[in-house]
């Protein structure tokens, strides 16, 4: 194989698929070819790609496009909008401020320029040309009032454009050239046209619009002269366009002038009423006839009213022709201040029309009439007949006549009604000044009083209106007096009054009215009338006293202390309204007592029946201040209660722990007795001797308290003392209550407890020995003895006065070798003289207790210590189970449902 | 080609951009070849390559203004292709889970080929897999030309100028990874297929 055969096997190698894809040309082809037909390897080679090509090619036979793909990607981009344009973001940012600018640049220039066309667009406009009728019934119906209304505009506003500035011409033009029905448009329009054009006037230049009053049809917008805005246009353009203004305002005075010929006169009613305040009627009269003569008019009717205060008002009628009605209300408006002025007018036309086509058709039937009679042809009674009708219908005649001429007059006429009235015609031209006086006096002798204030009356020269005297129940009597005197002597009267008794109530009331009117009066003197006086005179036996005190008192004898309350209140000069006692036993008696004192002794009183027994209950009752009530006595209602029907406020409870629980119980009683206190319950239990209880209930003095007890401490051991207060309302402290109950001192049990272990050798002695050092006071509750093999165990307990108790412990120890010993306090008993102490001794030859710790008890420990260690994990456990657990699950369920939902919308 | 038309790609994308349809359609024939292999091989399913091509252009023409550079105009085409193909597979992984009865593209390839008995059909489908997967696993520049010439079927003068290679190296990444290939192949599935050794 030469080198280049070499280089082209290699060649062959390397571009073996190109050659299969087609990618050879020409020469490389030829070589490609050449080379492998003299090249056994490179030729199976060949084959074999081929193999493989074929195999590839069949694997993904269908997974080649199919044909025309491209194609059928270009039809359908062909179908998509094009590539989304993309503005750079500040582009967007700049771009949409400036365009909103703009806008409102543009929408102000708009208005700024072209109002009229503005509220066109908005609607405004047409409006106004709406509420004018139509004029002429008989004209031709119009395509539409709305049109008109436009055409009529679109002429208008050239007319405004031209007027007020000429260069505008050109469009002036163009709305001339427009087709508008000119001949056909009626006088309304126009006068629509000239409203509005006042009305667009008055708001370009800002200056107020004029009233808008009847406008009579005669008047025309005449041409105003054009005030030229700004730069002035060329002098022959200028003149130019003046000439054509005058045409077309030459054109528009001719077509006016042929529309009001052919409209019927109307007929029109204007009325109106002023009202004004002036200084002066006369005066202003004067200045009315005067005005009424310049417009042409004549002053009709004068009334005039005088009120009493001086004041004039009045009305004056005024006829004038109707087109000098405004002058006049203007010219009129000097005359003072108006009030309220209406202005109407009715419009008669159409009636007066008619009146008049009446009146033609009966002036043509009366012609009728006579040329029948003229020529006299026909029978005498139709003649007659006829006579007899154009009578009828001259009659008619004259009746439509007066009814056109009275029209006429109002027509040609206006009524204009005044009403004048002068300033502060509301002023009163009175004041009076009323005084009431209203007197209640209490006295004792009420007939002598009432004498008495008549005469007083009498002496002032005053007038009694109504008297009386009434004598009531119970020794009441009550008068009254009413009268009237003159106001000079009211002073002394009413001093000369309040000596009669004394004066309960005094009621000064005075009143000014003024007559006439309201306001501030000037200059007007105050006319004082009588004085009214209205007294009523009465005693005081029926009626309440404005204090009552009501009092409850605990007493050891209700009766005595009664009978002294009694003549108590008569020593003070009171009375007695009603009183009361009910006895059953000495220590139930109750009592009740009303009476009255008066004032200036209650106090006295009140301190003097206090003190016979203790105030329970105390409280005072203030009646409401009326007609009917006294403070000159005082009322006092007062409950007497036996000391027992009422329980203590202090009540003690104690136990008395004693040596002999009977001889204590007849003590303690016989000391109550003698210290009069009372014994509420008492039982005294000997049912087992080893434990006699006994209760004592009993209610002692408060003084006798400390005495009773220290009987009580003399006697026994008091314990467990508590005091409760009662703050119920009826509770007296004199006294108190007490709730004893005595136990046997042995019956408590024992203070403090030892408990003893000691190791003897004769435990027989050691216990005969123990025995013995027992005190009298003292006494061996229980003993034992138990003997085994070579072990001898003996028991003792004994019970010994609490203070021997310590030094019987010491001798004790000193016996043997001591093992045990403890002392356990039981304070649940209490500690007094009488207190006791346990003893429990336990004697044994050997040792008692074993070694420090045996094997036992270190079983014991540890099976206590691994118990305590198995139910701590339960616990744990437990907790675990149904505290952790639960929670795991419920985190984990949320776990897995967010990471379900997140992978979802993916 | 004829001469008025602009043989460079990066011209051809600028005019694009400029909103000549005519550029765009031109880039369209240059390149349609090469993202349906791409789309083949990314989807591994031929029936609906045809669509996924449509959309990736008509994607692309919607944002062609995103290109900068004329010359990165295959790899962003290529990059929106494969987002096509991750789009659908998401759809029809959603579908599956909602509608689980419907008939999707695996399921039509069991429908029996009139021509093919079904075994015949298995075995030719299981082979594909295969040949794909080895495809996929070579590496990005030896893998497109193969793809382009089996799944393609396109001659070597389309597959220069939908990867707008020149002629030589063209030469050299076919030869490479044809050689590749056929080492792979036979590693894999037996010389019966991947021909005679080199």
């Amino acid at each position: 194989m030469t080198a280049n055969e070499a280089a082209d096997h290699s060649w062959v190698r390397e571009n073996l698929l190109t050659y299969l894809a087609g990618g050879l040309h020409n020469d490389d082809r030829s070589r490609f070819e050449a080379h492998v037909g003299n090249c056994g390897p490179c030729l199976e080679d060949l084959n074999d790609a081929q193999a493989a090509e074929r195999v590839l090619g069949k694997v993904f036979a269908d997974a080649q496009p199919a044909p025309g793909m491209e194609d059928r990607v270009i039809q359908r981009l062909r179908a998509a909008p094009g590539p989304a344009f993309r503005w750079g973001p500040y582009v967007t940012r700049i771009a949409m401020p400036v365009a909103a600018v703009l806008m409102l640049g543009v929408i102000g220039y708009f208005l700024e320029n072209y109002p009229q066309r503005a509220e066109t667009l908005l609607g405004m406009a047409p409006s106004r040309a709406v509420p004018h009728p139509p004029a002429k019934p008989s004209q031709p119906a119009p395509a539409s009032d709305a049109a008109h209304a436009d055409a009529a505009r679109g002429n208008r506003e050239g007319l405004v454009r031209a007027d007020r500035n000429g260069a505008n011409l050109g469009w002036f033009e163009s709305r001339r050239s427009r087709p508008v029905p000119s001949m056909e448009r009626p006088p309304a329009m126009d006068e629509a046209a000239n409203e509005r054009d006042k009305a667009y006037d008055s708001y370009r230049d800002d200056r107020p619009a004029e009233p808008n009053y009847f406008r009579p049809m005669t008047e025309v917008p005449a041409a105003k002269e054009s005030d030229p805005v700004g730069e002035p246009p060329p002098v022959a353009q200028r003149k130019r366009i003046e000439e054509k203004v005058e045409a077309a305002a030459k054109d528009l005075k001719k077509l006016q002038e042929d529309q009001r010929q052919q409209a019927p006169q109307r007929k029109i009613i204007r009325s109106g009423e002023l009202e004004f305040e002036v200084e002066n009627f006369d005066a202003s009269l004067s200045q009315i006839l005067k005005i009424a003569g310049e417009e042409q008019g004549y002053v009709g009717t004068v009334s005039s009213d005088r009120l009493p205060n001086g004041k004039v008002k009045g009305t004056i009628v005024v006829r004038v022709p109707p087109d000098r009605i405004d002058t006049l209300v203007l010219k009129l408006r000097a005359l003072g201040e108006l009030k309220s002025q209406r202005i109407t007018s009715e419009d008669i036309t159409k009636r007066y029309t008619d009146l008049e086509s009446q009146l033609r058709a009966a002036r043509a039937m009366e012609a009728r009439l006579i040329e029948i009679i003229k020529t006299g042809q026909g029978k005498i009674k139709d003649i007659l007949e006829a006579e007899k009708e154009l009578g009828r219908w001259r009659e008619k005649i004259e009746l439509f006549e007066g009814e056109k001429r009275y029209f006429d007059n109002l027509v040609s006429l206006s009524t204009l009604t005044i009403t004048l009235f002068e300033k502060d015609i509301r002023t009163p031209f009175g004041v009076t000044e009323t005084e009431k006086i209203q007197m209640g006096l209490e006295t004792e002798d009420v007939e002598k009083a009432y004498r008495d204030a008549i005469s007083a009356v009498d002496a002032a020269k005053g007038r009694v209106t109504k008297s009386e005297l009434k004598k009531l129940d119970a020794g009441q009597l009550h008068a009254v007096i009413a009268c009237e005197v003159p106001p000079d002597a009211a002073g002394p009267l009413r001093d000369r009054l309040s000596q009669l008794g004394r004066v309960a109530r005094l009621d000064v009331r005075r009143a000014q009215s003024a007559e006439g009117g309201s306001g501030r009066p000037q200059e007007v003197k105050v006319e004082r009338k009588d004085t009214i006086f209205q007294i009523s005179i009465y005693n005081l036996a029926n009626i309440e006293p404005r204090e009552t005190a009501m009092l409850r008192l605990a007493c050891q004898d209700p009766e005595t202390a009664y009978k002294s309350i009694l003549a108590r209140v008569e020593k003070a000069g009171g009375r007695v309204v009603s009183s009361s006692i009910i006895r059953q036993k000495a220590e139930h008696t109750t009592g009740n007592v009303a009476f009255e004192v008066p004032s200036k002794e209650a106090d006295a009183v009140q301190a003097d029946v206090r003190s016979l027994g203790e105030a329970v209950h105390f409280h005072l009752v203030e009646n409401p201040d009326s007609a009917n009530t006294t403070s000159a006595k005082k009322g006092f209602r007062v409950e007497l209660l036996a000391i027992g029907l009422v329980p203590p406020r202090e009540t003690i409870t104690a136990q008395l722990a004693v040596r002999d629980v009977t001889a204590a119980y007849r003590s303690l009683h016989e000391e109550i007795e003698k210290t009069e206190g009372r014994v509420l319950t008492a039982w005294l239990n000997e049912n087992d001797p080893q434990n006699v209880t006994a209760t004592l209930e009993f209610e002692a003095r408060r003084d006798a308290e400390s005495q009773i007890f220290e009987k009580m401490a003399a006697l026994g051991d008091i314990a467990r003392r508590t005091a409760s207060r009662s703050e119920a309302e009826n509770a007296v402290d004199s006294k108190i209550k007490v709730q004893l109950s005595i136990v046997s001192a042995a019956a408590l049990g024992p203070r403090e407890t030892f408990t003893l272990a000691v190791e003897v050798t004769d435990v027989d002695a050691v216990i005969a020995q123990v025995i013995s050092w027992i005190p009298k006071d003292g006494r061996k509750v229980e003993s034992h003895l138990s003997r085994e093999r070579n072990r001898v165990v003996g028991r003792l307990s004994m019970e010994v006065p609490l203070k021997e108790a310590p030094a019987l412990a010491e001798r004790i120890k000193a016996t043997g070798i001591l093992r045990v010993y403890e002392a356990a306090q039981n304070r649940q008993i209490p500690l007094g003289t009488l207190s006791l102490a346990r003893i429990n001794l336990t004697l044994s030859t050997e040792s008692l207790l074993g070694g420090e710790a045996g094997l036992w008890e270190q079983i014991k420990g540890g099976l206590r210590s691994s118990f305590a260690a198995a139910g701590w994990s339960l616990k744990l456990i437990v907790i675990g189970l149904l505290f952790v657990l639960p929670w795991a699950l419920i985190v984990w369920v949320a776990w897995k449902a967010v990471k379900r939902f997140r992978s979802r919308p993916a | 080609m004829s001469l008025d038309v602009p043989s460079n790609d990066t011209e051809l994308v600028r005019n694009a951009q400029k909103g000549d349809r005519g550029a765009f359609e031109e880039l369209v024939r240059r390149t349609s070849r090469l993202v349906h292999a791409r789309v083949c091989l990314e989807s591994g399913d031929p029936q609906r390559a045809e669509d996924f091509v449509q959309e990736t252009y008509l994607r692309a023409w919607r944002s062609l203004r995103d290109v900068a550079d004329g010359r990165g105009f295959r790899p962003w085409l290529l990059s929106i292709a494969q987002n096509v193909c991750i789009d659908a597979y998401r759809r029809d992984h959603r579908q599956r889970r909602s509608a689980p009865s419907r008939a999707d593209s695996e399921a039509l390839n069991l429908v029996p080929h009139p021509s093919r008995s079904p075994y015949e059909e298995l075995a030719r489908s299981e082979l594909r897999d295969r040949v794909l997967a080895i495809l996929r696993s070579l590496p990005d520049e030896y893998r497109m030309p193969l793809t382009l010439r089996y799944l393609g079927g396109a001659d070597y003068e389309t597959i220069r100028l939908q990867l707008g290679l020149t002629d030589g190296s063209l030469r050299g990444l076919l030869n490479r990874g044809l050689q590749l290939l056929r080492a792979e192949l036979k590693r894999a599935l037996g010389p019966q297929v991947a021909g005679g050794a080199p």
